[in-house]
């Protein structure tokens, strides 16, 4: 799932081990998580979102996600 | 000495209490059946035990060990090797009940029997299990 934790990440002038530690995980969840190849929990979202200021909506891309999503379920 | 993890500090003693009593055992044996694999064995009990214990009494470790226990990723990951495992497993003991049955019949070979049985029971055990636990979860989840 496309999610914007690396572009508020590195506007903030934040190292991925710093964001783990603000935010109670591993940096390898964080890491893994940028790559897209782990969805964070609805929580860790959450404490993520309050770390940057914003939503977990636009954390996550959740519109784009769910249109993404949407666009697959049709094309089966 | 303040101890920051107990769950840590009971392993790395439990570790060394293991590498203890294999000492003790060579020792009562005179070394005869000690070589190089026991040795390795001892060194790396001794090893993990002291890490464990050393890293349980420093407030920095322990926090970056509970870290990783309670990491929601690594957790994922032990959940679905757990259910892979248990996965493989039972298509293994499932191959290994219809070949013995096969076997049997085939050859009428007793030996076929007594595998049929050492695998037929942690099969079925483990189908049995897998029914009473879905029947639990779905009640209480």
């Amino acid at each position: 799932m496309k999610t914007r934790v690396k572009e508020l990440r590195t506007a903030a002038k934040m190292t991925q081990q710093q964001l783990a530690d603000l935010v109670r995980v591993s940096s390898r969840t964080i890491i893994s998580i940028e790559k897209e190849q782990y969805n964070p929990s609805l929580m860790l979202a959450y404490r993520i979102a309050q770390v940057f200021g914003t939503t977990v909506e636009d954390l996550c891309c959740l519109q784009e996600n769910k249109a993404l999503e949407d666009q697959q379920y049709e094309e089966e | 000495m303040k101890i920051y993890n107990k769950k840590g500090w009971v392993l790395g003693m439990g570790e060394i209490l293991l590498g203890i009593v294999g000492v003790c055992i060579y020792v009562q044996t005179g070394f005869q059946t000690f070589d190089w694999k026991a040795g390795t064995l001892l060194i790396l009990l001794f090893s993990f035990g002291v890490s464990g214990i050393v890293r349980s009494c420093s407030k920095e470790a322990s926090r970056e060990d509970r870290i990783t226990q309670r990491d929601e990723r690594n957790q994922y990951i032990a959940l679905r090797c757990r259910a892979k495992t248990m996965e493989i497993m039972t298509y293994f003991l499932f191959a290994m009940v219809a070949g013995c049955m096969i076997g049997y019949g085939i050859t009428k070979d007793t030996a076929f029997l007594w595998l049929l049985i050492g695998a037929g029971i942690p099969f079925g055990v483990l189908q049995i299990v897998s029914i009473v636990l879905g029947l639990y979860y779905e009640r209480n989840q």
